[in-house]
């Protein structure tokens, strides 16, 4: 915001939750609070964007998308209103809010939507470099990401390229792709896999939606083996996107880790992530089971 | 049809600046059309206006036009945001007097939306934080005229008193006959004066005005099927010097 006098921030009561408080003190006059109105918030920042501004909506994951879908779709991507969705919190992230707040739904809602960006950063720094990138890209971009100091996966002042998915661990025998807080966890998959002789393919897939298809596909046709690994539903999010890839590409034995289509519920992140199967020895037990398929003889190119 | 005289003070009243030849005019003013399915309305004024050719209405709809049912920004030269889904032009026209605020380019935006859309969440929304900011270069008109497509208004979800629920939120509210220009001028007159508050100018209003049948058809006329002839006769009876 000090260098881009185009960027607005639009929040619905959530400021001191999701951080962006201390915005409000140093750019008052580029920060707008809506209150309790996540339509309004998202319709607003549109009508914003129409006068050049960039406006970031921000809120809690489910609130930026599954109860503005329509708002998004319309005022934004149909629009093509060059507007910023940060949904904060998704999926287990959310924690002690409980089910309700526990987005397990919203890469899917969003990657179905036409001119929509799809961004997940797994860390601090993927986040620093990623953000300049979404702001010259023109055109509407959801983001979700964990507010609290995520554990670091790069290393400070890497420059990740927006739309590109990061391969951070290579590996020829199952490729394991991941984004957000499963990135970490991925890696301690890897080594334990690494000590049964399992060399894997670590992936950040940052960016969903447009999904790096060539780099995702070049780590599957080495391996012939995969394992999604996401923060949200099996249908419809990360994995699906990488199905859709493989099943029309080069099919692979593939295997999918996330929530199992099921609701939210409370807790704090160590037990949600063995609640529901997102944690390393969760991925790694996927990994040894899609590696025990007997693989395609084949893909039709 | 119910829109016609509104707009036509607005476009030629001398209340909204703007130049037809220089659409994308930094400082204009706007006028946003939440109610997009009156579409059809707002295209024959910016055609008369001259923001586009005029043989262009006659491909309203038709395969990859430029002037679709509902309003798009990036397809028609005058339009300043795309609406269809109720609500969310009306938030995005306060988003736009905001801008203009932070701007400071004394523009003044413009809006209308329609009795249903009222009932939606969306447009108490932004009426309560159009309110909380005083949002004063922003001017809404209502569309009153009582009826959606299930039923009237008074039927389904009535919003009176529509006036005192306007003042209530605060602001400037101010309801007059919809087809009478000169009342509506005066109302806008009005409205531009108050800087402090958003403006609502609430207009009692007869779908298809001026067209017996299509007045008769009430509910209907939302999406009704015309023929040659009839629309022959509309224009006989709109103008009988046409």
């Amino acid at each position: 915001m000090s260098t881009d006098s185009r960027i607005v921030v639009v929040n619905a009561d959530l400021a001191n939750a999701n951080g962006t408080a201390a915005l409000q003190v140093k750019y008052p006059d580029r920060f707008f609070n809506v209150g309790v109105q996540e339509a309004n918030m998202a319709s607003f920042a549109a009508g914003m964007a129409t006068y050049g501004y960039i406006p970031f909506i921000v809120t809690f994951a489910p609130f930026a998308t599954r109860r503005i879908a329509d708002q998004l779709m319309v005022s934004i991507a149909y629009a093509g209103t060059n507007v910023k969705i940060i949904g904060g919190d998704p999926g287990v992230t959310a924690e002690l809010n409980g089910g309700t707040h526990m987005t397990f739904e919203d890469v899917a809602i969003t990657r179905s939507m036409a001119g929509m960006m799809v961004v997940e950063p797994c860390d601090g720094t993927s986040l620093a470099s990623l953000l300049p990138q979404i702001v010259a890209y023109d055109g509407p971009v959801y983001m979700r990401m964990y507010r609290k100091l995520a554990p670091v996966v790069h290393r400070a002042g890497t420059v990740l390229n927006l739309m590109r998915a990061e391969i951070v661990r290579s590996g020829r025998d199952v490729s394991l792709i991941a984004s957000g807080i499963e990135v970490q966890q991925a890696l301690q998959a890897a080594e334990l896999l690494a000590h049964e002789g399992i060399e894997a393919d670590v992936l950040d897939v940052h960016t969903i939606k447009p999904l790096d298809t060539e780099t995702i596909l070049a780590s599957v046709t080495k391996t012939g083996a995969a394992v999604t690994c996401e923060n949200h539903n099996i249908m419809g999010g990360l994995g699906s996107a990488v199905a859709e890839l493989t099943a029309e590409k080069h099919p692979v034995r593939l295997g999918r880790i996330g929530s199992q289509d099921r609701l939210g519920q409370v807790g704090k992140l160590p037990f949600l992530l063995e609640e529901y199967r997102l944690s390393a020895p969760h991925i790694a037990a996927k990994a040894r089971e899609v590696l025990s398929l007997n693989a395609f003889t084949g893909s039709a190119h | 049809m119910s829109i016609v005289e509104a707009l036509v003070c607005l476009y030629y009243g001398g209340h909204l600046t703007a130049d037809p030849h220089q659409p994308r005019l930094l400082g204009r003013d706007r006028f946003i059309l939440s109610k997009g399915h009156a579409g059809p309305a707002l295209y024959a004024v910016l055609a008369d206006r001259g923001y586009f050719p005029l043989d262009w209405l006659h491909t309203l709809n038709q395969p990859h036009t430029n002037l679709p049912s509902h309003p798009d920004m990036h397809k028609t030269p005058g339009v300043e945001m795309t609406t269809g889904s109720l609500g969310q032009g009306f938030s995005a026209a306060l988003g736009a007097a905001c801008a203009a605020r932070l701007k400071q380019d004394g523009a003044t935006i413009f809006t209308l939306i329609g009795d249903g859309e009222s009932q939606e969440g969306q447009i108490w929304e932004a009426a309560l934080y159009a309110s909380q900011i005083r949002a004063g270069n922003l001017i809404a008109f209502t569309d009153y005229n009582g009826l959606t497509i299930d039923g009237t208004t008074d039927e389904i979800n009535s919003l009176e008193p529509l006036d005192d629920k306007w003042r209530a939120f605060g602001w400037h509210t101010a309801a007059v006959d919809g087809h009478d220009i000169l009342a509506i001028d005066e109302a806008l007159v009005e409205a531009r004066l108050r800087t402090e508050q958003p403006s609502m100018i609430i207009l009692a209003t007869r779908k298809g005005k001026g067209v017996s049948f299509i007045e008769a058809a009430g509910c209907a006329s939302h999406n009704m099927p015309i023929s040659d002839a009839q629309v022959r006769a509309a224009i006989d009876e709109l103008d009988p010097n046409a």
